[in-house]
């Protein structure tokens, strides 16, 4: 990590998310970096079930404005009070977003929470923290 | 949330030398001491020779070098110890991690392994998944 560098948390609403966010929060603390939360949605504003335009049912889609507050909302209730987070949202494949952004905003550090998935899960769909250990150019921290 | 204890483990590899440069920089921004383990893979030694002492003096020896190198790559004011052990460098390292209060483990994305091309190597995949503290790894 280099000074002036930021830290990115990319952040799913689970647990061990909540614990990347702390854990991104204290090395920002420590070293003086600015720190970055980043969701990643599978839809976009085009499939949003509150929007009248969307193409998808609801059912499938769901709210993604909705989801996207209350899943930044939760992490920044980790952030430190007297710190400041910056939030981001893209729509897409998570692990791909996740190392565009990292790759786009010279972030230092991802810090991003792992172990989420069971066996069967892991098997089926892989772990994002996983991909993005194995593809990123920069560091990981993998918070458990 | 706080960070006292860094395990970084070492190998002697370009991969383990970032690692313990990053582990410096954050034992020094978190006051954190650090802990240089280097595992002699034995079970692979094994293979080839029956374990004379005059192996198991030079792997010593080996290992030895590379945690000087570490230890002396730290600056003063940062607390710092090494340790070898011998086995399974995977398995040590988890069992190491366990047993010495880790906050957090430091190490590179490849050590010495020799398949070329792979992104992450088999010690540091073994680690990220199995670990029950925080794993960096350094790329």
């Amino acid at each position: 990590m280099e000074e002036g560098s930021r830290i990115l948390v990319p952040v799913d609403g689970s647990d061990a998310s909540d614990r990347a966010v702390e854990m991104g929060a204290y090395l920002a603390q420590q070293a003086g970096f600015a720190l970055d939360l980043l969701f990643v949605s599978a839809f976009d504003a085009g499939t949003d079930a509150e929007d009248e335009h969307a193409w998808l049912p609801s059912w499938a889609a769901g709210s993604t404005k909705k989801k996207q507050e209350r899943v930044l909302g939760r992490a920044q209730s980790h952030v430190p009070a007297g710190m400041t987070a910056v939030c981001h949202s893209r729509s897409g494949i998570p692990a791909d977003e996740i190392l565009k952004f990292a790759e786009a905003e010279q972030t230092g550090l991802i810090v991003i929470g792992g172990g989420g998935v069971s066996p069967v899960e892991g098997f089926l769909l892989g772990s994002v923290s996983q991909d993005v250990v194995n593809r990123s150019t920069t560091t990981v921290l993998v918070v458990k | 949330m706080e960070i006292k204890n860094i395990l970084v483990p070492v190998d002697g590899s370009e991969g383990s030398d970032r690692a313990v440069a990053e582990a410096i920089a954050l034992a020094e921004a978190c006051d954190a001491k650090l802990n240089f383990l280097y595992v002699a893979n034995i079970n692979q030694l094994a293979i080839n020779a029956c374990l004379s002492d005059a192996i198991l003096e030079a792997v010593n020896k080996a290992g030895n070098v590379i945690l000087d190198r570490s230890m002396e790559m730290v600056p003063s004011g940062i607390d710092k110890e090494a340790f070898s052990e011998t086995g399974s460098p995977a398995v040590v390292i988890l069992d190491f991690a366990d047993n010495h209060d880790t906050d957090l483990i430091i190490m590179g994305s490849r050590g010495l392994g020799v398949v070329k091309g792979v992104l992450l190597g088999s010690v540091s995949q073994y680690i990220v998944e199995q670990s029950k503290c925080p794993v960096l790894v350094v790329k």
